[in-house]
């Protein structure tokens, strides 16, 4: 990080920290339960205040506290799902791009069936069939977003292999397997750090839009994405209960997309080099 | 019947912007524009049995009698009828120039044909076990249906046989199950009839495209030429509570529910007032505890529960718009209690209560109810004061049509949130119909269970004293209280509003609103 003329990185490095300090931290550092009332605003949600400082629900629960609690789903579901992704997709994209031939046409061919699919459709009808819960949404996300992993780290191992290193290596006798893990990935390393950031901006997405649909985690588990849903009948009458989920994901979402976007530039400057 | 009216839908982001190519009709001023969350789950008046079937099952059908809407009962097919003495005989003379909607003329032989059909096992009419009081309706159990009964001694007379007397038999012909059907359609479309509905009623079905909309247009051929006033209803399907609220702001539709979070912006707005029409429902909303499934089928369990619900809360999220229900009856039935004791809101008592039968609980418990917004947030505070007290519950939200069914099973919902309607003033709607161990896999969703509640339920029904009567059902309901297979939590008063163009429009105390006494005028939205 000794990059002074990354912005982008250091705002988005420090952001994705916070994030996770305030998902680790969200037992000590919420004011309130995030699923029992602590107010008596049942039917009429409570504006913000100092005692409240995002306000309360209808339902008696404290927003800035839900939001917490609600950053540990968010995340956990974001990162298990992008890693989850990752594997899939540099699965897929390292055995496409490496074996070439009859596997990589079959691979590659099966990835656009699948991006054929409209994401979010997809990922309705998956989650409306598997039982709601955690397992649920990792899975379901993990296997609408792997594509776009497979076909970057394809190309990018199609380049690779031909290189002299690789040639090299394979002359002395290595195996494919070797190859493939001790070469080929830790040179696409760069691209995957940059994918796995910017995937989990879309996984962050996916996410809240799921919980917005209903088909997140269950209630009463705060859900950045469930409470702006539930939030959308009052927003007339309690606006903040819509405005702060939505900071919270349009901060979360930014947060990796610059850190992505550092991670891109990087990479670029080294390559320069 | 299953009542769904007060209720809010959710996916708001998929039922917008695509309710399909404009509906014929549906720019014409002359029809009445509604919406629903939910299609109507049957037309087929021997099936629906649900506040939205039955919404459109009294457009397309008529019986023999009806209610004002003081729910007093008044002649519709009828022109009068006369009881014997003795309650076993009623004779009715029909009005002699009734149309089906395919143009035959309609007479006694339809009415026995359409109670003969819902008799029959095969039509799995729900509406069945009313009718089998007429003499000869045994036959229909076991081989083909002829329920001598049923009398026809003119085309334009029918005269009914009971086995005993029974103070409901004309409540029972107001139902939609005993509406005159005609037989060849019937046999024409057999399982399909309730697609192609051919009535007496003011209304016919012009077209229902599932899942997008039902269009009605008045029926030339119905009885009273003064109604309706209106060329039909277009009704769009899939429309939840909160886009049907915002469709009628911007005068898309003529009727509209008002979603809770709303409602106080909406009663402080003068312009509103006289939009807004209310009714004080025969309905009780309750948590039905399954008595067959552990831990509930201990009565101390149940009756901790009772202790523990603050009903007060749920109502404050619906607005206030209902009283909070210490028994089963609602306030507006004779024979309501009003100083049943019923169990007060005491968290304490009720921890204290669950401590003493030593249960533990392994797994969270499931909660079914309808998925949408205003049921869950009800079931969400539910859920918040049982946590209270240490019992931990999980929301299953579930479509309608599915929801219903899945509480008929015997052992597969150990809870749920459900409200009941009442089909007839009459307590045993209510303590017969939900209580009685006969309705077990109908309507008795909880499988309860009382030898003595049976017995006593069964006396009443043939009790013709109408004030013992009342006194026996009065026990009944006391009794069922104390076995604890409810939580009764309040009884709703539905508050619609309707367009400025809409005039004479009343809500029913029993039945879905009825649109052939309305009019509409060209001017407002």
């Amino acid at each position: 990080m000794n990059d002074v003329g990354n912005p982008f990185l250091k705002t988005g490095l420090i952001l994705v920290l916070l994030l996770a300090a305030i998902a680790i931290l969200a037992p000590w550092i919420a004011p309130y339960d995030a699923v029992a009332p602590v107010a008596d605003s049942f039917g009429e949600p409570w504006p913000p205040s100092a005692q409240y400082l995002c306000g309360t629900d209808e339902l008696g629960r404290d927003v800035l506290s839900r939001l917490i609690f609600g950053t540990q789903i968010s995340l956990l579901v974001a990162v298990v799902a992008t890693i989850l992704t990752l594997v899939i997709g540099v699965g897929v994209g390292a055995v496409a791009g490496y074996l070439g031939g009859r596997v990589d046409t079959a691979l590659m061919r099966a990835t656009d069936v699948v991006l054929a699919f409209p994401g979010l459709l997809l990922a309705i009808a998956l989650a409306a069939v598997l039982r709601p819960g955690l397992t649920s949404m990792f899975t379901v996300i993990a296997l609408v977003s792997w594509t776009g992993v497979a076909r970057s780290v394809r190309s990018e191992i199609l380049s690779l292999r031909e290189r002299d290193y690789v040639l090299a290596s394979r002359a002395l006798g290595a195996t494919d397997w070797r190859v493939v893990s001790r070469h080929l990935i830790p040179n696409t390393m760069p691209t995957i750090l940059t994918l796995a950031a910017l995937s989990t901006c879309a996984t962050l997405l996916l996410d809240a839009g799921l919980s917005f649909l209903g088909l997140g985690v269950p209630v009463p588990t705060p859900s950045w994405g469930r409470m702006l849903s539930d939030s959308q009948s009052y927003y007339r009458v309690a606006p903040w209960l819509m405005i702060f989920p939505g900071l919270a994901i349009v901060t979360a979402v930014l947060s990796f997309n610059l850190l992505g976007y550092g991670l891109l530039r990087l990479s670029e400057q080294k390559q320069r080099r | 019947m299953n009542g769904e009216r007060l209720f809010i839908g959710l996916l708001l982001v998929l039922s917008m912007g695509c309710h399909g190519p404009t509906a014929q009709g549906s720019d014409d001023r002359r029809f009445l524009r509604v919406a629903s969350r939910e299609d109507v789950p049957s037309l087929d008046p021997a099936r629906g049995y649900d506040t939205v079937s039955w919404q459109f099952e009294d457009m397309l059908f008529s019986t023999l009698v009806d209610y004002d809407y003081d729910s007093k009962l008044v002649r519709e097919l009828a022109l009068s009828w006369t009881a014997s003495p003795d309650g076993l005989t009623y004779t009715f003379q029909l009005r002699p120039d009734v149309h089906f909607s395919n143009g035959r003329l309609m007479t006694a032989a339809d009415v026995r044909y359409a109670i003969e059909r819902v008799l029959t096992p095969a039509s799995k009419s729900p509406g069945a076990e009313f009718y089998r009081g007429i003499e000869g309706a045994e036959s229909c159990a076991t081989g083909p249906c002829r329920v001598d009964g049923i009398e026809v001694v003119a085309d334009d007379q029918v005269r009914f046989h009971l086995r005993d007397s029974d103070p409901l038999f004309l409540h029972k012909l107001a139902m939609p199950f005993a509406a005159p059907v005609p037989r060849e359609v019937v046999e024409q479309w057999g399982e399909d009839f309730g697609r192609h509905p051919v009535g007496t009623g003011p209304f016919q079905l012009q077209d229902w495209r599932a899942g997008q909309r039902l269009v009605v247009v008045r029926n030339p051929l119905f009885y009273d030429k003064t109604r309706p006033h209106i060329a039909g209803v277009v009704q769009s399907v899939g429309v939840n509570r909160d886009l049907e609220w915002m469709r009628y702001d911007i005068g898309e539709l003529d009727l509209s529910a008002i979603p809770p979070p709303e409602y106080p912006l909406v009663v402080r707005q003068p312009r509103y007032q006289p939009l807004l029409r209310q009714v004080t429902t025969m309905r009780t909303q309750y948590l039905g505890l399954n008595c067959n499934r552990p831990p509930f089928d201990d009565v101390r369990i149940r009756r901790a529960l009772n202790l523990a619900i603050d009903k007060d809360k749920l109502l404050r999220l619906v607005n206030r718009r209902g009283v909070a229900a210490r028994g089963i009856l609602p306030p507006t039935m004779p024979g309501y209690n009003a100083n049943l004791p019923g169990y007060e809101y005491s968290p304490t008592k009720a921890r204290e209560m669950l401590r003493e039968t030593g249960w533990h609980q392994t797994e969270a418990i499931e909660l079914w109810l309808r998925n949408d917004e205003t049921t869950v947030r009800l079931a969400q505070a539910l859920q918040q004061d049982l946590a209270a007290i240490g019992f931990v519950v999980q929301l299953k939200p579930v479509a309608w049509g599915p929801f219903l069914d899945a509480v008929k099973s015997n052992d597969l919902v150990p809870m749920f949130l459900l409200g009941w309607e009442a089909d007839f003033p009459d307590p045993s709607n209510f303590l017969d119909v939900l209580f009685h161990s006969r309705f077990i896999g109908t309507n008795n969703n909880t499988n309860y269970r009382s030898a003595e509640v049976d017995e006593w339920l069964d006396r009443a029904a043939r009790m013709t004293d109408a004030n013992e009567r009342l006194e026996l059902l009065g026990r009944v309901e006391e009794r069922i209280i104390a076995d604890a297979p409810w939580v009764p939590l309040y009884h709703p008063v539905d508050v619609e509003i309707i367009s400025t163009r809409v005039h004479d429009f009343r809500l029913h105390p029993l039945r879905p609103a009825r649109f052939d006494e309305l009019s509409l005028s060209d001017t407002g939205s």
